[in-house]
Order: structure tokens, then C-alpha cells, then sequence
């Protein structure tokens, strides 16, 4: 019994349906213009936030946790929901760029300022390098190769001591950050959350120029007809190999911001529950629905601390939540509000014309 | 010289065990293309629904856990097969929402055991003591019970394959569902006893297995991959290549294991299934990795 994959609609799958288009459905002009709108606003929310906060630190640690993941959500939307790339390591290389940084720091007593650089590179090499084999294979095999390296990158960084990853309890304390003689503190967030805010506007913006350039386009034209887009000079192993490393710089910028963050980087970054937060941020987002993911990240995070009494049951809900988004939501909050407006712009359509309105002579 | 065949029968009795659980993973994706992501919760509900009635509430006998609990597994499938997979197949990226479905399925499963039996780890004592000696070799009855065992599931399962009418429609599905359709067989309902036959699979393999390592609520990942690996070694769909991959890689679990330590075990898996996949990238018996 061999595995084979028909095209054609074998009741398993139904082969890919493609929605007509609206009548009414907005020039693509328009929709760039809503996504451009969301993130501005974003970045000025962001920006403006901390004054209306005044000095809680509570809050404003969770923003900034918020923002780490949203950037990863961002990264990771790229892969699944743009380029169709079924990766399920994106925490490996999280955890690859925190690594990185930590162990330059505390190891080789590097400046935790070039640590951000080193992580964002090794989570784009090492990326590329897991991509190198995995682009040449179906999407399935894609997300069994993926998950199987991340699922062993916790067990090597236990075995890995040797090379200075910890062991199990990995790398504790890592310096924090320090500029000109100010050493950034857990007691003040400010600087924290402008650094990370900084981080997330390059992570904002890769996401935004990868989707909206030439180089996003090809991913529509591979989707509408790869053949066509083939014969026009695209190479998907080529464009493919390029958004996998993208997405593996911003993760592993991200961790290695992560790591002096917390002053803690440990296996347990590879945990599941880790994961599931993730999935189920860019479920909530809405996959390939970007900013989506990034929103998803925010309403996570601040949910997540609001069940925080309920402990044991919060995996078990945001489990069945998983399920259900997939089942009832699959395009998320993003998908919600694009069936909405379609609805509404069908039924204007739909109306009757009203009688002498165009008959004027 | 004499330890390294006892390391051996013991790495054989673990590669058959293997077989059991990444078998039921292959007849999955190569009868109704899922990947089934919550393959290592089953495996975690089989081992606790064994050690509640064989321990925990009931102590009943080791036989009879099987006759109990293997059922139970095989309706869990179905349920699951029926209230998540059925409604996604219409959809475009059926095999990607399943994935996610499964995976947000995994977590809930797990976190069922965590709320309902505590995060302490449980054990399943051994269902024989003692060993016997066979021409100079010691070998526990343990081992031998796991043995034969997991080969009366594997024969059962081969001639219910190769004998039945379910068996033979399953294997028709896997080769053209169109064709198979067009002769009258029900696509759903040989899906949904796929999913069964899979999870009572599995269970089987987490009942076997519980005695060896310990129970813990996340434990079923683990085996969640080792299954993918066997499964991708041998050729994803693949029965044949399932078996060979999970004989190489449950000797090599074991000289590894006797070797070097059990925390080396899956790095060198991944070694093997590295070069597997250089030489051949669908896998032992795979037909094709490479998209078209």
C-alpha cells in the first residue's frame, strides 16, 4: 500500500475550490489600504500606550510579551498562511535565536546589543538550512520533518552541555541589555517596551513589504497557477527558500530578545504549551490574514492572564478552542470580519433597484 | 557477546511494539489521508485507561485490560473521526485543518489526563515477573508476553488486511478511492474504522509500552514522534516500509539505549532517518515525496 497523491477530487479531499469573486468585492487598492490603516494604528496605539498607562508594570510586561509573540505570529503567518509552507518548528528557531544570544553573553561575554543580530542570523540560517530539504518535499512531508525537528531540539540542547546550552536548566541569569551606562531592569519597563516595540515594527514591517511586494505576488501567482507563474521566471524552491529564511531571522530576532528579556532561557521555551499558545494566536488572528496574527498574539496573552486562576483547566480550553476555530472559524477574527462585510456588500448589491431612479430620462 | 543478543531481543521486542503504533499511523494517511497529530494522546489514553483498571480503581487482570480497553480505543477513534475529521473533508486545505484540529485535540486529550489523574507519573508493574532461560540467554517473561503480544496483533491485523472485506475495502481506498467508490464501497465508513483500527492500535502499543517507561500526562508525544520518524523512514502509507523502518530503529533504540543511555536515542534516530532520507527521500518503500 503506497501512498500516492491524485489531483483529482477523490471525496478524501475536494480539490481546491476557488470563490468567485463578489460583485462588489473591494479593488485591491482599497484592501492594502485597510491592512496599511491597521498596522499604523498599531505602532501609534503602541506607541501612545505607555503615557496612559502611567507606571504599570504589570501591564505593561505583558504588552511586551505580547509584542514578542506577535512578531513571531507574524513571522510564523508568512510560512502558513502566504507561502502554504506547512512549518510546525517555527519555536525551534525562536529558541535557536535565544539560545544564540544567551550563550554569546554569557558564554563568550559578548555584548548583548550584537546578540540581537547573531540570533536574528543563526534563526535564518538554520531556517534555511531545515528548508534546504524540506521545500523539495510535499506539504505533509513538510510538517512531519518540522515537527520532528522540533520535538528533538529540546532532548539535543539537554544532551548539548558540552557546547554551553545548560544542560536542562539552561542559561540563567542572562544580562540584560545596557546602554550608555544604563543597564535595563526588570523594576522599569519603559525601555523594555520601546526596544521591543522597535523589534516589532521591523517585524510589522518585513511582514508588510514580504506580502505586499513583487516577491509576495509570486506567491498569489503560484497559488492562482503555478505552471503560468513558472513559465514567468518564478521558481517556488526559490522564493519559498527566501520567506523560510525571512520568517527564521524575525523568530530568532525575537528569541534572542526574548532570552535577555527574561533573564532565562531553558528547554521548557520548547514546551508544548508554548506551541499551542502560538497556533492558537494565529488561528485567532486569522492564518494569512495579516496583521491578524500579531492581534491574535495581544488577545491571547491578556486572555491567557485573565484565566490565570483556572491553571490546570487554561491548556485544556485553549485546546478545545483549537478545535473549534478549526471546525466553525478557520480564518479567524480577520476571516470573521471579511464574511461580514461580504454579507452585507451582497445584500446592497442584491437590493432592488428603486423605480424611476435610473430610468430618467 | 552474550549481552549484545540479549540487547538484541530486546531492541526486535521493542521494534515489534513500534510497528504496532506507527502502523496505525501510516493506514491512517495512506486509507483517508489524515495525519493524525493526537496519535501520541491516544497512546497516553491507552496507557491510563489501562492503569485505571489495572491498578487505579480496579485491579483487575492484565487480560482483561485488553479486552476492556482496546474497545474503548476503538470508539474514541471513531467519535473523533466522526464529530472532527468527517466535516473537514470538505474543505480546500482538508489535510492542513486537520493538522491543526488534531493538533489543538492533542492538547485537550492531555490536559484531560492532567486535570483528571494529577501530574505525577504513574507506572504499570510488569505483567509477568521473572525471566526464563533459553539456550544460555536470560530473557524476562515481560519481554516475551510484550512479544507475543504485539505478533498476535500484527498477525491479526495482516490477515484481517488481507482476508476481510473491511480489510480489503481499507486497502482498495488506499489505492483509489475514486474507483473504489465507483464499485460501492463507503468511503466514510471505511474512514471511520481506519480511524478505530488506528487508535486501538495505538492503545495497544501505550498498554505494552507503560510497563517499560513511565506514564506521564505528556508523555504520548514522544511516541507521537517516534512514529512520525518510523513512518517517514519507511514511506508514509507504506505497511511494508513501517515494518522494516521500526525493526532498524528499535534495535538500534536498544544498543543506543545499552550503549550510550536512553537520552541519546533520538538523536541518532534522527541520524538514521538523515541518510533514509538522502538516499531515498520518500522513505524505505515510499512511492513519492517530491511533489509533482
Amino acid at each position: 500500500m503506497t501512498a500516492h497523491m491524485p489531483d483529482m477530487n477523490d471525496g478524501r479531499t475536494s480539490g481546491r475550490r476557488k470563490e468567485p469573486p463578489l460583485p462588489g468585492d473591494r479593488p485591491k487598492a482599497l484592501r492594502l489600504s485597510r491592512q496599511t490603516g491597521m498596522v499604523m494604528g498599531m505602532i501609534v496605539i503602541l506607541a501612545l500606550l505607555p503615557l496612559a498607562l502611567g507606571d504599570s508594570n504589570y501591564t505593561m510586561r505583558l504588552l511586551v510579551v505580547s509584542m514578542i509573540w506577535g512578531g513571531v505570529a507574524i513571522a510564523w503567518d508568512l510560512l502558513l498562511g502566504y507561502a502554504g509552507i506547512f512549518n510546525l518548528g517555527q519555536i525551534g528557531f525562536f529558541a535557536i535565536g535565544a539560545y544564540t544570544s544567551a550563550m554569546l553573553s554569557e558564554n563568550a561575554g559578548i555584548n548583548p546589543w550584537w546578540g540581537l543580530l547573531a540570533g536574528a542570523a543563526t534563526g535564518g540560517i538554520i531556517a534555511v538550512l531545515i528548508g534546504l530539504p524540506c521545500l523539495r518535499l510535499a506539504g505533509i512531508y513538510i510538517a512531519l520533518l518540522t515537527l520532528a525537528f522540533y520535538e528533538v531540539l529540546a532532548p539535543l540542547l539537554t544532551v548539548g552541555a558540552a557546547i554551553g546550552t545548560g544542560g536542562k536548566r539552561g542559561i540563567s541569569p542572562v544580562t540584560p541589555y545596557s546602554i550608555g551606562g544604563y543597564t535595563f531592569s526588570g523594576s522599569n519597563q519603559i525601555p523594555w517596551y520601546y526596544l521591543a516595540l522597535g523589534l516589532f515594527i521591523v517585524c510589522l514591517a518585513v511582514g508588510f513589504f514580504a506580502i505586499n511586494s513583487r516577491f509576495g505576488t509570486s506567491f498569489v501567482a503560484l497559488h492562482d497557477s503555478e505552471s503560468f507563474a513558472q513559465s514567468l521566471g518564478i521558481s517556488r524552491y526559490k522564493v519559498s527558500l527566501l520567506i523560510v529564511g525571512l520568517s527564521g531571522l524575525m523568530t530568532g530576532l525575537m528569541g534572542a530578545f526574548y532570552a535577555h528579556y527574561t533573564g532565562v532561557v531553558s528547554p521548557r521555551v520548547l514546551g508544548l504549551e508554548v506551541f499551542i499558545y502560538l497556533v492558537i494566536m494565529v488561528l485567532l488572528g486569522g492564518i494569512g490574514k495579516f496583521p491578524g496574527p500579531a492581534i491574535g498574539a495581544f488577545i491571547i496573552i491578556f486572555v491567557n492572564d485573565w484565566l490565570r486562576e483556572f491553571d490546570r483547566w487554561r491548556l485544556l480550553i485553549f485546546g478545545a478552542l483549537v478545535v473549534i476555530m478549526v471546525m466553525l472559524a478557520p480564518r479567524g477574527m480577520m476571516g470573521a470580519i471579511d464574511s461580514v462585510q461580504a454579507a452585507v456588500r451582497r445584500r446592497r448589491e442584491s437590493r432592488p433597484v428603486e423605480p424611476g431612479a435610473e430610468e430618467t430620462p | 557477546m552474550r549481552e549484545f543478543i540479549e540487547v538484541l531481543i530486546t531492541g526486535f521486542t521493542i521494534g515489534i511494539v513500534y510497528f504496532l503504533v506507527a502502523v496505525g499511523f501510516t493506514l491512517c494517511y495512506g486509507v483517508g489521508r489524515v495525519l493524525n497529530y493526537a496519535y501520541g494522546s491516544f497512546f497516553t489514553w491507552g496507557a491510563y485507561l489501562a492503569w485505571v483498571i489495572a491498578v487505579g480503581y480496579a485491579s483487575l487482570n492484565y487480560f482483561l485490560v485488553f479486552i476492556v480497553v482496546l474497545p474503548i480505543m476503538f470508539l474514541m477513534g471513531l467519535a473523533v473521526d466522526q464529530v472532527i475529521i468527517r466535516p473537514l473533508r470538505s474543505r480546500p486545505e482538508f489535510e492542513f485543518s486537520v493538522l491543526l484540529a488534531t493538533l489543538g485535540l492533542a492538547v485537550f486529550l492531555d490536559n484531560l489526563v492532567l486535570v483528571i489523574f494529577g501530574p505525577r507519573t504513574k507506572s504499570l508493574p510488569a505483567f509477568l515477573e521473572g525471566s526464563v532461560k533459553i539456550g544460555g540467554f536470560t530473557i524476562s517473561w515481560q519481554l516475551l508476553a510484550m512479544f507475543a503480544f504485539a505478533l498476535v496483533v500484527a498477525v491479526v491485523l495482516f490477515v484481517f488486511m488481507a482476508k476481510t472485506r473491511t480489510g480489503m475495502s481499507m486497502r482498495a481506498v488506499a489505492q483509489d478511492p475514486v474507483g473504489a467508490r465507483i464499485v460501492g464501497i463507503p468511503l466514510y465508513r471505511v474512514f471511520a474504522i481506519t480511524f478505530g483500527i488506528s487508535t486501538l492500535l495505538c492503545g495497544a502499543g501505550g498498554i505494552l509500552l507503560a510497563p517499560r517507561f513511565f506514564m506521564t500526562p505528556l508523555g504520548g508525544w514522544t511516541f507521537l514522534v517516534k512514529a512520525l520518524i518510523i513512518v517517514i523512514a519507511g514511506g508514509l502509507g507504506s505497511i511494508k516500509g513501517t515494518l522494516y523502518a521500526s525493526f532498524i530503529l528499535g534495535i538500534l533504540e536498544a544498543i543506543v539505549g545499552w550503549k550510550l543511555g536512553l537520552l541519546w536515542v533520538m538523536p541518532f534516530w534522527f541520524l538514521v532517518l538523515f541518510v533514509i532520507l538522502l538516499v531515498r527521500p520518500a522513505g524505505l518503500f515510499g512511492a513519492t515525496a517530491r511533489k509533482g
